[in-house]
């Protein structure tokens, strides 16, 4: 799983390059984030590239800030279906999801 | 009202999930369902299936799970609430009757509460800088699986049938107040004769 990092403004843009966060790759997930994540700077997480997230691949994402000890988290990208998973489950209520960029 | 009813087995294998999620999301989308309907019944098919893998099976390869799909089409136009029937079989061992009750009751809640919480939230993304109201570390990391299950469908059912277990999903989708755009022209040129004789 490709996972790159940009940084900007103190902030560190993390883009998951997957079309599916599944639990075929949950725990590729939270290797790969574990790699970026160093839970001193904000955290923008960037969906954009994810088409579907099951409730294993949410629960790799949410580890792995835990994990990190990230505070400040934001999802970039999401796309509808990502952002009814995050609704659904509440995670919304921890971690901002940014509006859809037009 | 035709339906598509079809039968689909996949190895015990997590890697295999999504060319079923897959499959089924291709036949809802030809069948005209609305995308956040393919959506969360896609997210349901692939958290039943999972939970089959990883909880019956214990990730364990060389086991089958069976998938049976009955969805209503669309009448050839005339777009009307339809019926969508999932079952998910397997041969492992069973979900325990306190996790399937607690996984209700939690989705119950969350469906009760929902509306005046939803409220607050105002239109979609739009509170999205304000401040946040639990901290990550609070939120746990599984078991919304049967959580999201349930809040998606009218009807869940979880029985031990012999050696199998079997999930039964169902859920009416609404009718739509008009055809999705690219239905349109479809149903205009094929006109009710034209549609298959499927009962």
């Amino acid at each position: 799983m490709r996972i790159t990092t940009s940084r900007t403004d103190g902030a560190v843009t993390v883009r998951v390059h997957t079309p599916r966060l599944d639990a075929a790759v949950a725990d590729e997930l939270r290797k790969g984030l574990a790699e970026v994540l160093d839970g001193q700077e904000p955290a923008v997480i960037d969906l954009s590239d994810v088409a579907f997230m099951d409730s294993s691949g949410l629960g790799a994402l949410v580890g792995s800030l835990k994990a990190a000890g990230t505070k400040d988290i934001s999802i970039a990208g999401a796309q509808p279906a990502v952002r009814t998973v995050l609704r659904m489950t509440r995670v919304d209520r921890a971690v901002r999801v940014l509006p859809a960029t037009m | 009202m035709a339906a598509a009813r079809m039968q689909l087995t996949i190895p015990s294998e997590l890697g295999q999930v999504r060319f079923l999620g897959l499959a089924v999301r291709a036949l809802l989308v030809e069948l005209a369902y609305p995308e956040d309907d393919v959506a969360s019944i896609e997210l349901c098919l692939v958290e039943a299936v999972n939970n089959a893998i990883e909880h019956a099976y214990r990730e364990e390869a060389g086991h089958l799970v069976e998938v049976e799909l009955r969805a209503e089409d669309d009448a050839g136009g005339s777009v009307g609430a339809r019926t969508l029937e999932l079952v998910v079989r397997d041969r492992g061992r069973s979900i325990p009757e306190e996790i399937l009750e607690k996984a209700r009751a939690e989705a119950q809640a969350e469906k009760e509460g929902g509306d005046a919480l939803d409220g607050s939230h105002g239109f979609d993304g739009g509170d999205a800088l304000g401040s946040l109201e639990i901290d990550v570390s609070s939120l746990a990391e599984g078991g919304y699986g049967l959580r999201l299950i349930h809040q998606v469908m009218d009807e869940v059912g979880y029985r031990r049938d012999g050696e199998r277990n079997a999930m039964t999903m169902k859920k009416t989708i609404a009718a739509a107040t008009k055809p999705a755009n690219d239905a349109v022209p479809k149903a205009a040129l094929d006109g009710p004769g034209a549609t298959l004789g499927l009962s």
